[in-house]
C-alpha cells in the first residue's frame, strides 16, 4: 500500500500502516548489554514526527548502539522500540523490512559502494526497492542530486570525490525514496567547519521540503543544537532528559548541567545570564 | 584448574555458536539463490571474476601437474613394464582426484580470499548495514550471485584443468618420454568410466558450494571474530583463517566424497 508524501506529493513506496499521532519514535526500557558491559540501562526516549532530535553524549556512551537498535541492526536484551507504530522488537524479517523502507540513514563514513559511480549509488534504493522504470529512476536521482548541488557528478566514483561531496551523496541516496524517518550518524565528523555548515544547509533544505523526522547522533555541540527541536542526552547508559535546546542549556539535572559545562561552558553561563534578565524583565 | 575449564567451555561455545550463524548463513544464502527475482548481470559479472579471470592459472597449472604425472608415472609403470597405462593413470589421477582439488585450491587463493577481503571491507565500512538500512537484503543483493558464480564457474574450470592436465601428460609422455599416442588415449578410453567422471562432477560442486560458504561468511560475520575483526589488520586475519579454513575444509571432505563413492 503507497503514501502519499504530503510534502513533495508524489507516492512512496512505504507499505507500513504508520500509527496516527504525533509520534515517530518510541523507546522503552531499552537494555543492551556487551558481554559484562551495560551499554543501555532502561533507556526510555521519544521522538516526535516531523521534528529533529539530536542526541549527544560522550564518546562510548552508547549513542551508536542506541542508533542501531533503532534502525533494526542490533537487537536489544529487553524493552520496546517502537518505530512507526511497530515494535522492532517483535517483528518477523519480513515485517523488518518493511519498516525499513521508511527510514533514510546517512552513516558516519557514508558507507556508499566504492565500486558504484554516485548515480549508481543514488539510484540502489529505487531499481531495488521499486518498480520504476530507468526513466523514472533517472529523473528522481537526478532531482535529488540537483538539491544536493551534485550535478555533474553521476559519472564519478566516491573516491573520485572530497568529504564533503561524498556526505551529500549519501544523502541523496539517503533521501532519494522520501523517507518519513531520516538518520544521521555523526554527519559532520571529518569536515571543516565551512564543509559542517553546507551539510547544515542542506539538512535545513531537504527537512523543509520533504518534512521527514530527524534522528542525529552528532559531538558537534553547541553547533549541533540549532538545528534540533529537541536535545537528549545519553550518559550512564540512560537517556538524562529530551527537551528544546533552550531548557537544555538551563536544565538543573547535574548530568545534564556537566555535560554543558564541559561542552558549551561560556555559553551556558550567558544563557543563564540571560534567563536571570529574562526573569527580571 | 577451573581457569582452564572455563577457557575450554568458552571456546567450544564459541564454536557452536559460529557453527549455529553459519549454518543460517547457508539457509538464507541457499533459499536467496534459489528465489525469484533473479538479476542476470550480477550474477555474469561474479562467473567472470571467478571463473574466466581463473582460466589462464588453472590451465597451466593443470599442464603442469599432468606433465609431472606423466613423468613420475611413466618411471614407476616402466619398473613393471606397464608404461602403456600411463594415459589412464594420468586421466584417472586428474578426474578423480587432483582436478577437483587443486582447481579448488586455486579457486580459494585467486578469488576465494578477494570474495572474502571484499565482504570484510563492505562489513567494516559499513555498506552491509546500509543495504539493510535500504531494506535490501544483503543475501539476494551480495551473496546470490557469488553462489551462482562458483557453483557454475568451478566445475567448468575443473573440467579445463583435467583436459588441460591430460594434454599435459601427452606432451610429456608421447613427446618426449615415447609412449605411443594411441596407447595412450587408448588406455583412458578402457579404464575411464562413467563412475570417475561422476566424481569428477560432484566433487567440483560440492567443493563450489564449501568455498563460496566459507569465505563470504567469514567476511560477513568480520565483526564478530573473536580475535577482533576491525580495521585493515582485521580484514588480513579473516582472509588468512578464510583460506585456510576453506583449503582444509576441501581436504576432509574429498577424502568423505571418495569414500562414500568409490
Amino acid at each position: 500500500m503507497g503514501h502519499t508524501n504530503e510534502h513533495t506529493g508524489r507516492e512512496t513506496v512505504n507499505d507500513v500502516d504508520t500509527a496516527e499521532g504525533s509520534i515517530a519514535i518510541r523507546l522503552k526500557d531499552v537494555h543492551k548489554d556487551y558481554g559484562t558491559q551495560t551499554v543501555l540501562e532502561d533507556v526510555d526516549l521519544t521522538i516526535p514526527r516531523g521534528k529533529t532530535t539530536v542526541v549527544v553524549g560522550e564518546s562510548g556512551g552508547g549513542k551508536s548502539t542506541l542508533l542501531k537498535i533503532m534502525l533494526g541492526l542490533v537487537k536489544p536484551d529487553r524493552g520496546q522500540v517502537e518505530i512507526l507504530g511497530r515494535d522492532l522488537t517483535r517483528v518477523s524479517r519480513r515485517e523488518l523490512k518493511k519498516v525499513r523502507m521508511n527510514f533514510g540513514v546517512l552513516f558516519q563514513n557514508v558507507a556508499l559502494f566504492d565500486s558504484m559511480t554516485v548515480y549508481d549509488n543514488v539510484a540502489l534504493p529505487l531499481r531495488e526497492r521499486t518498480d520504476s522504470d530507468p526513466d523514472e529512476v533517472r529523473e528522481r536521482v537526478e532531482e535529488k542530486l540537483a538539491l544536493m548541488d551534485l550535478d555533474g557528478t553521476n559519472d564519478k566514483f566516491p573516491a573520485q570525490l572530497s568529504g564533503g561531496m561524498r556526505k551529500r551523496v549519501g544523502l541523496a541516496r539517503a533521501l532519494v525514496l522520501d523517507p518519513k524517518v531520516v538518520f544521521f550518524d555523526e554527519p559532520t565528523t571529518g569536515l571543516d567547519a565551512h564543509k559542517s555548515n553546507e551539510i547544515y544547509r542542506l539538512f535545513y533544505r531537504t527537512q523543509a521540503k520533504l518534512g521527514y523526522t530527524a534522528v542525529i547522533v552528532s559531538h558537534d555541540v553547541p553547533k549541533i543544537f540549532k538545528l534540533s527541536d529537541f536535545v537528549a542526552l545519553l550518559a550512564d547508559g540512560t537517556v538524562q532528559g529530551c527537551m528544546s535546546p533552550e531548557e537544555f542549556q538551563l536544565a538543573e539535572n547535574p548530568r545534564i548541567r556537566k555535560f554543558v559545562e564541559t561542552t558549551m561552558g561560556t555559553i551556558y553561563s550567558s544563557e543563564k545570564e540571560e534567563a536571570g534578565l529574562y526573569e527580571k524583565v | 584448574m577451573t581457569q582452564v575449564f572455563y577457557r575450554i567451555g568458552d571456546r567450544v561455545l564459541h564454536l557452536i555458536d559460529e557453527l549455529g550463524r553459519m549454518g543460517v548463513f547457508l539457509i538464507a544464502c541457499l533459499a536467496q539463490t534459489a528465489l525469484p527475482p533473479y538479476k542476470f548481470a550480477p550474477m555474469i559479472k561474479q562467473v567472470h571474476f571467478i571463473g574466466s579471470r581463473s582460466v589462464f592459472v588453472i590451465v597451466f597449472t593443470g599442464a603442469f601437474t599432468g606433465m609431472v604425472l606423466a613423468l613420475q608415472g611413466y618411471n614407476t609403470l616402466r619398473e613393471f613394464g606397464s608404461e602403456g597405462v600411463l594415459g589412464s593413470m594420468v586421466a584417472l589421477s586428474l578426474i578423480r582426484e587432483l582436478g577437483p582439488v587443486l582447481t579448488a585450491l586455486m579457486v580459494i587463493g585467486r578469488a576465494g580470499s578477494a570474495i572474502c577481503a571484499e565482504i570484510g571491507i563492505m562489513r567494516n565500512s559499513e555498506q552491509i548495514d546500509a543495504l539493510e538500512c535500504m531494506a535490501i537484503d544483503p543475501y539476494k543483493f551480495l551473496m546470490a550471485p557469488k553462489f551462482i558464480g562458483a557453483l557454475v564457474s568451478i566445475p567448468l574450470l575443473t573440467f579445463m584443468f583435467d583436459v588441460s592436465g591430460i594434454f599435459g601428460g601427452y606432451l610429456v609422455g608421447c613427446g618426449l618420454l615415447g609412449v605411443n599416442a594411441g596407447t595412450y588415449f587408448h588406455s583412458m578410453y578402457d579404464h575411464v568410466d562413467w563412475s570417475d567422471i561422476e566424481m569428477g562432477v560432484v566433487k567440483p560442486l560440492v567443493f563450489a558450494l564449501l568455498i563460496v560458504w566459507i569465505v563470504t561468511a567469514k567476511g560477513f560475520y568480520l565483526h564478530l571474530e573473536r580475535s577482533g575483526g576491525f580495521g585493515a589488520e582485521g580484514v588480513s586475519r579473516t582472509t588468512t583463517s578464510a583460506v585456510v579454513l576453506a583449503s582444509v575444509t576441501i581436504l576432509v571432505w574429498d577424502y568423505l566424497i571418495s569414500a562414500l563413492m568409490l
